[in-house]
């Protein structure tokens, strides 16, 4: 339905992690093929229950055909379905093999993968190098709209060598490709897929550790055993059960109720405090992990009335944080200041640093001063089933601080996740919300995609020194001085305020007794590995 | 005992002064009240009651609510806090977003009133102005009109609405406006079909007869004589639909398609971000704004029924079954049949029985509107 | 009645359904004019923001907008004639695979709140009917009048709150347990006639405390309604003629009330259950958002917050047929039982 230019900018994405850039066959990490690929050397057997985990929530899947999708939860199943040639194990920052035997640099822009041999899809047949190659070619013809084809955008070609070779050529020097690998984009799927179209959800299968044995988006998702999974990932349940639910306090009822066994993604701020006063009466633990969501509000730079860079920041002068972290959220995110995060190398305030204070008069004087008429009015959108119901009071609040300077007239519409997620991104939102789940745990990630000329968000922004920054963070081996550039970056993000960055916060998951492995799974990769998750029924 | 039929004005009566003209319309209110007994009155009177407070609070809302709907924090600035419990501060406590719930539900009278009011006056203008055309007109467009009447009657009445608000609201915006487009969709398909079917019955009285034969011109006849006489079956729906009305507002409200909450406090919408509050054991954020909706539509009901009771002997008037029926024309054959149950009696039935049509039927289209109930 | 035959029976029949075919059309050409009468089309409303022209001739020839309003309205009435109401524009899922997969819920909600309704409604009207006047008269009016003024998400919340939550003598949501629901295969896609297939009465029994709250929830809600419609006829058939007769006759008072008003009272009653469908529906949108029921009344909202205008379109569509269809069965039905019925 709707044009979109080509970007490399998800593809810049993944382009920050130069240092990073050792990767499963170098010979300082080598190659295992026991793999610790998910951290399960150091475990002991655990319990493997009868009967399916059951996981609540709120999220939308949209396809699990890996050429369809670039969202989380959607992603989330294929990366239990599908193998990946490599993968970050849990709690660690590097790749490691998972379906590959061993990958390394033949040259500046040549990678190599050796296969695993005996990798079998759930339906029998073997996975070899081919499959590879026809994963990441008909990601590159389907090009769908979610986009998630544009991470492999800087692998020009790939061909099967022999049974388990495989070669990527890269159109540049990309050392973040062992990263690319790493994610759903690059799953592994069976040559009985189509070349130009997507598997339907109910047919997919993959040689990962579960395989899909219904599918029905508005009730739930039914995953088995892969019989024919050889892989390293223990498997500490006998299948998993998805139960999606339209309410947080639905789901929230649901694993009081003891419906379901963990709910994860979204329960209210409200649901969460009580779950953590009074949850341990009914059976209820709150999980906290690591991971640093963040949420954003994007300015369409492109156009009136955010051409003009004083209103952006007259905007970024007013917006209250602290009272939107306490008022909305009741402390559960921490203010946010910039594009990086707290916690992760890079960060800095540069919004506080700028503007200080909340001060409606110092808006005034900017608007004043670029000779801007008042009140500047808007439309700002949000969707309500994506990040929590929260967001709605977050924009309401955001609307009354900018609306009670007498500055801004503001317009709230919402839209749900499914067509949000196709829309957002064609220019036609004056200001609209998003949140960012990092795709791997360096500061780059959090910048590149959003600052670069060629950014997936298409809201206009250029800026050349910000494209120098940008090319510094992503090829520099030094550490230092990727790092200063990622400063310097977030101090132009505070001064030309094309996005303003409102909270972070951790990953939140509620569990019955008796379940465990999900503290482990809730880390900075974001990935939910169902096969770490055993329930005794109680 | 007042019949309908009884204040109709003759032909040619002289215009009434403007004080007989008030003390006129007093007597007239004041009628079904002195006219009521036993559990007719107590109905009649308790709806009342409760209605005209609710009226009040929603005119004096500035002055009863302690803060504004969407304040958040208190004259000296100082924020509120979330789910605060009642207390001296906020005597209905707070809610998740940091109102204060007693003033919300305050405010939340004023909306209801406000949107149901510009519903009630929307769908009467197109369903009166529409039911006289197609009674008096008649042919094809009563014909088309019924049809599509019908057809919109035969929708869900709060889906109806949905789809309306969905349609309007990017043209509109999310206010009270929308709201009320919405909830006149429901409504004037049932005001055309009472109108209609009294003014098919009522232009073969006699003195619609005796003025068309004096020449009087169809518009004059359409609004001088049938006008009045048909608006008197108009209260108790109107009652009755009001009820409805507040039900669907609250329907759209809890779905998140009514009045968008920073323009407006409104029940449904309170309810609807009170569900996660009863389930962490904060009861005050959600069962204000019910009890306030329970309230309101309760005395709008005990109102509208007690009125029809008082205004309309159908049921304790000796009703007849028809035994005989007029000879139909194919037209009307086609029609009743068409029309299934619902507008037969003001056609087949005989003439004189017009009044007691309504009346029986009123319930009915009271009850059905409840389609937006919900 | 004099003229009363079978032949006019038949006649009545035969009208009806034949005057289903007009019927039908022109509910789906209000449906269609609605959706088309916004100003701009759907593409517009349905995105909302600012696109330039060009996007949105673009967009609105994608969907098909930019024909004539003609073809595209043959096309929509020809498609429902093949049973074809487009995709869904999020989830790329033919429309009239929300009815199969979505319907059952809506319908095992619906009909176990009739059954409901009618189980409190019915005895309830003919007590107060009988009564009427008197002290236990108004108490069940007000009952009545409290039953239809309490909005279902309001009653559901409280129902879920003292059942499900303090007491736990009941689950607050969805069709099943999840875990049941994952076991029974869907046959029929209704959820307790599955169980029963696959022999799994535990199941079964899963599924009927599931529903026992929404059917509650919106049986009381129709409930009220009917116990007004019941009594009313009642007073009016206690005041009829031939009840008058049977009195006269020295039939006792206890005989006149059960075996001519009660009958008497209860059938017109029929007559109105067909407007009663378009309450249930519309009550079952706001009980399955309530209760997180997966049915169709879920489906209209999550599309609806996607802005998806052609499932919306798709699933009015089939609403309102589903509520002429009815309509058309419970005339016949009623026209058998009922003589004074066919004219």
């Amino acid at each position: 339905m709707r044009t979109r230019r080509f970007r490399a900018a998800a593809a810049l994405a993944a382009a920050g992690a130069l240092v990073l850039a050792a990767c499963g066959g170098d010979d300082e990490e080598p190659a295992d093929a026991n793999g610790a690929a998910n951290g399960d050397d150091a475990d002991v057997e655990e319990p493997t229950s009868e009967l399916p985990i059951v996981l609540g929530t709120t999220d939308t899947v949209t396809n699990v055909d890996p050429a369809g999708a670039y969202d989380k939860p959607s992603w989330n199943i294929a990366y239990n379905v599908y193998q990946r040639l490599l993968a970050v194990p849990l709690g660690e920052t590097d790749p490691q093999p998972d379906a590959a035997e061993s990958c390394d640099w033949v040259d500046d822009t040549t990678y190599s993968c050796t296969l695993k041999s005996g990798l079998l899809f759930s339906d029998g047949s073997e996975l070899t190098a081919e499959n590879v190659v026809h994963s990441i070619e008909r990601q590159k013809a389907i090009e769908h709209e979610s986009g998630g084809w544009e991470l492999l955008a800087t692998i020009e070609s790939v061909e099967a060598t022999d049974e388990s070779t495989v070669v990527f050529n890269l159109s540049t020097a990309d050392a973040t490709l062992p990263y690319i690998l790493t994610t759903a984009a690059a799953s592994i799927v069976p040559m009985s897929y189509p070349a130009d179209a997507l598997q339907p959800n109910d047919q997919a299968f993959g040689s990962g550790p579960y395989t899909i044995e219904s599918f029905d988006v508005t009730q739930q998702i039914q995953l088995g055993i892969n019989a024919n999974y050889s892989g390293d990932r223990p498997l500490n349940n006998s299948g998993v059960l998805l139960q999606f639910y339209q309410q947080e306090s639905a789901l929230k009822q649901a694993i009081e109720e003891g419906e379901v066994m963990i709910a994860y993604r979204s329960l209210s701020v409200t649901d969460i405090a009580d779950l953590e006063e009074n949850g341990a009466d009914r059976g209820v633990n709150v999980v906290v992990g690591e991971g640093t969501e963040i949420n954003y509000m994007v300015l369409q730079v492109s156009r009136e009335p955010f051409d003009e860079p004083a209103v952006r920041q007259a905007i970024a002068q007013i917006i209250d944080r602290d009272a939107i972290a306490e008022s909305v959220y009741r402390g559960t995110v921490t203010p946010l200041y910039g594009p990086v995060p707290e916690g992760v190398a890079g960060h800095v305030p540069s919004f506080q640093e700028q503007y200080g204070e909340p001060d409606v008069a110092a808006a005034e004087q900017i608007l004043a001063d670029a000779g801007v008429e008042t009140p500047v009015s808007f439309d700002l959108w949000w969707m309500p089933d994506r990040y929590g119901a929260e967001i709605g009071d977050m924009y309401g609040e955001i609307e009354r601080q900018l609306e009670d300077s007498g500055l801004f007239d503001v317009t709230l519409e919402q839209l749900s996740w499914g067509q949000y997620s196709t829309v957002f991104s064609d220019g036609s939102m004056d200001a609209f919300d998003l949140g960012w789940f990092p795709d791997f745990p360096d500061a780059s990630n959090y910048i590149v995609p959003f600052f670069h000329t060629e950014n997936f968000l298409n809201y206009g922004y250029s800026n050349d020194e910000m494209d120098q920054l940008i090319e510094v963070i992503r090829t520099d081996t030094d550490q230092d001085a990727r790092v200063a550039a990622i400063e310097d970056a977030t101090r132009i993000v505070a001064e030309e305020a094309p996005i303003i960055q409102l909270w972070q916060r951790d990953q939140i998951a509620a569990v019955r007794d008796g379940v465990t492995g999900v503290e482990e799974t809730l880390d900075p990769s974001f990935i939910f590995y169902y096969n770490m998750v055993s329930g005794v029924e109680e | 005992m007042a019949t309908v039929t009884q204040p109709m004005p003759g032909p040619g009566r002289t215009p009434v002064k403007g004080s007989t003209r008030v003390v006129r319309l007093l007597r007239g209110i004041a009628r079904p009240y002195r006219n009521s007994h036993g559990v007719g009155r107590f109905m009649l009177v308790t709806g009342t009651v409760l209605v005209v407070l609710m009226l009040l609070t929603a005119v004096f809302a500035p002055l009863i609510a302690t803060f504004g709907f969407s304040q958040v924090a208190g004259a000296d600035g100082q924020r509120f806090m979330n789910h605060a419990e009642p207390g001296a501060e906020h005597i209905f406590g707070t809610t998740t977003q940091g109102f204060d719930v007693f003033s919300r539900v305050v405010w939340g009278a004023r909306t209801a009133v406000t949107v149901v009011l510009l519903a009630l006056a929307f769908s009467l203008f197109l369903g009166v102005l529409l039911g006289l055309i197609a009674g008096f007109v008649g042919r094809w467009v009563d014909r088309v009109l019924v049809m599509v009447m019908d057809a919109l009657f035969a929708l869900p009445a709060l889906l109806l609405a949905i789809v309306v608000a969905f349609l309007l609201s990017e043209y509109v915006g999310g206010g009270a406006s929308t709201a009320a487009l919405a909830i006149t969709a429901v409504y004037v398909p049932q005001y055309f079909r009472v109108v209609r079917a009294a003014t098919v019955s009522a232009k073969e009285q006699t003195y619609v007869e005796a003025a068309r034969a004096m020449g009087a011109r169809p518009a004059t006849i359409m609004f001088r004589y049938l006008l009045t006489n048909v608006i008197q079956s108009v209260p108790v729906i109107a009652t009755l639909n009001a009820a409805d009305a507040i039900l669907t507002l609250a329907g759209l409200g809890f779905l998140g398609y009514g009045i968008q909450p920073t323009e407006a406090a409104e029940w449904g919408y309170d309810l609807q971000r009170a569900v996660s509050d009863t389930g962490a054991g904060i009861w005050w954020t959600g069962l204000y704004p019910g009890l306030a909706i329970v309230l309101l539509v309760m005395g709008l009901t005990l109102m509208g029924e007690g009125l029809n009771e008082t205004m309309n002997p159908a049921i304790r008037v000796r009703r007849l079954i028809p035994i005989s029926m007029p000879e139909l024309t194919a037209a009307q054959r086609t029609k009743a049949a068409q029309v299934p149950e619902r507008d037969r009696p003001g056609q087949d039935r005989p003439v004189d029985t017009g009044g007691e049509d309504r009346n029986s039927r009123e319930p009915g289209s009271g009850e059905t509107g409840k389609g937006g109930a919900a | 009645m004099s003229t009363r035959t079978a032949g006019s029976l038949r006649t009545y029949l035969i009208t009806r359904v034949v005057l289903f075919v007009p019927q039908v059309l022109v509910i789906l050409t209000i449906v269609f004019v609605l959706m088309r009468v916004a100003p701009g089309d759907p593409v517009t409303v349905a995105l909302g923001g600012q696109r330039s022209p060009e996007q949105l001739a673009q967009l609105r020839a994608a969907a098909g907008y930019d024909r004539s309003i003609f073809v595209q309205y043959w096309e929509y009435i020809s498609g429902i004639v093949r049973f074809d109401l487009g995709t869904t524009i999020v989830d790329s899922r033919p429309v009239t695979q929300i009815f199969k997969v979505n319907g059952g819920a809506t319908l095992t909600l619906t009909s176990s709140a009739l059954v409901i309704a009618l189980l409190i409604g019915v005895p309830l009207g003919l007590i107060a009917g009988r009564v009427r006047d008197t002290g236990l008269d108004a108490g069940l009016r007000v009952f009545g009048i409290l039953t239809y003024a309490a909005p279902v998400f309001f009653l559901g919340l409280i129902f879920q709150l003292v059942f499900a939550r303090n007491l736990g003598w009941l689950p607050s949501s969805s069709q099943a347990s999840p875990l049941v629901l994952a076991r029974v295969p869907s046959e029929t896609n209704i959820f307790l006639v599955d169980a029963l297939l696959a022999g799994d009465s535990a199941a079964f029994w899963n599924g009927v405390q599931h529903l026992i709250l929404p059917a509650l929830t919106l049986g009381l809600l129709l409930s009220g309604v009917f116990m007004r419609i019941v009594r009313i006829n009642l007073i009016q058939t206690l005041r009829s003629d031939y009840v008058e007769a049977a009195r006269a006759r020295g039939v006792s008072e206890g005989n006149v009330v059960i075996r001519h008003a009660f009958r008497n009272a209860l059938v017109p009653f029929v007559t109105i259950l067909g407007l009663q469908v378009a309450l249930l529906l519309g009550g079952a949108i706001l009980t399955e958002q309530t209760f997180n029921w997966n049915g169709i009344g879920s489906q209209l909202v999550r599309y609806l917050d996607s802005r998806d205008y052609v499932a919306v379109q798709g699933i009015i569509t089939l609403v309102a047929l589903a509520v002429v269809t009815a309509s058309l069965l419970i005339d016949i039905i009623n026209a058998i039982i009922d003589p004074r019925v066919r004219y």
